[in-house]
């Protein structure tokens, strides 16, 4: 017995960001500041000598903390479709369902 | 030279006040991506870079309706039929009723879905279009030669096996309630359902689908579709072996991009 339907149109309009799913999101935040540590520490070993970075450790530090919210403000202002867009294929969708213009059944679903 | 010489000027004393530098560099970065995304990003609705008047700009849709409407003029004089005899994969049913604003979306969306698909794919789907009146000669479409060139069978309140008379009258009734308020009913759109569901439940097809006159499909739907018809059933297979993760016990959503 299969249970399932298809719907074969979707809205980008109901994948936005949910505050439902809020703990997902923060989830990815140790990755951000993972990659943004990383890059910081590559820019600081390339100009470990010049006296730019050693007088101003503090500077760096916060103006990379700095960076990174911005950059999450971005990440959150430039919309979900575009930042995390779904990859070609079908999708599970069991919440935010809509547009019944086109649906497939299995035929089994509708002995009546 | 008088440009050149500020700028070199800025740099020599920028180690002076880095502090400067630290915040204009990642200001300058957060303009930038913010022109990359009004640029890029203002046909995504979960954006705040969503600009409507540029968004709802049709560029496919357009072609499309083009290659549909030379596929329907073909279509005039050559039909486009199922010829197979073992039970189709796919029973498509389009309803369709006439607008009050007398718009014709059935004749593209209609198009659109058979426009493209080889004979082989064709073979695999019973098409029946459902006309949604008692009296089917009103729909603008109704015997056009198009139409019968196309559809494996075309339905009607008329020529409808599975109702009963008095569902009939009601039907009437619904029509002319419709006649006065102007307000598309929801227990005749509920009717229309179910009239396609028990048609292609009668043709044994493995799927149903049921679309609305006002869609546009895009060239190739239907393999995309039988594809992720295979994964989702590959998927609920695995689950059910497995038995680590039981199907949900109301119905499992999928939508295909």
């Amino acid at each position: 017995m299969l249970v399932f339907y298809l719907r074969l149109f979707y809205s980008e309009q109901n994948l936005g960001w949910n505050s439902e799913e809020l703990l997902n999101y923060l989830s990815w935040i140790p990755l951000l500041v993972f990659i943004f540590a990383v890059t910081n520490a590559a820019i600081f070993f390339l100009l470990r000598r010049t006296t730019l970075v050693q007088n101003h450790r503090r500077t760096f530090l916060a103006s990379s903390l700095f960076t990174v919210g911005l950059m999450a403000i971005f990440f959150f202002t430039a919309g979900r479709v575009s930042m995390l867009p779904l990859h070609e294929g079908v999708h599970e969708m069991t919440k935010y369902g809509c547009c019944a213009q086109a649906i497939v059944y299995p035929t089994n679903r509708i002995s009546m | 030279m008088r440009i050149t010489s500020s700028v070199a000027l800025f740099f020599r004393r920028a180690p002076q006040r880095p502090i400067l530098l630290a915040f204009l560099i990642p200001i300058l970065l957060f303009l930038f991506a913010t022109k990359y995304a009004q640029i890029h990003y203002f046909r995504d609705p979960t954006s705040k870079f969503f600009d409507p008047s540029r968004a709802y700009e049709q560029i496919y849709s357009i072609h499309r309706r083009k290659e549909s409407n030379a596929f329907i003029n073909i279509s005039s004089t050559v039909p486009f039929l199922r010829n197979s005899k073992t039970p189709p994969l796919l029973c498509l049913a389009v309803l369709t009723v006439r607008r009050p604003s007398s718009d014709d979306y059935f004749r593209t969306s209609l198009g659109s879905i058979l426009a493209g698909l080889t004979q082989h794919e064709r073979d695999a789907i019973h098409f029946v279009p459902f006309i949604g009146h008692t009296n089917a000669s009103i729909h603008p479409d109704y015997g056009q030669p198009w139409l019968h060139n196309l559809a494996d069978s075309i339905m009607t309140y008329n020529n409808s096996k599975f109702l009963s008379d008095g569902q009939y009258m009601h039907i009437q009734e619904l029509e002319r309630e419709r006649e006065r308020t102007g307000i598309p009913d929801r227990e005749k759109h509920l009717f229309d359902y179910t009239q396609v569901l028990k048609e292609c439940e009668s043709v044994r097809s493995r799927y149903v689908a049921v679309f609305e006159d006002d869609v546009l499909a895009l060239d190739g739907w239907f393999h995309r579709m039988r594809k992720a018809l295979q994964v989702i059933e590959l998927e609920t297979r695995k689950q059910g072996h497995n038995g680590c993760k039981s199907l949900p016990s109301d119905l499992e959503r999928f939508l295909v991009k």
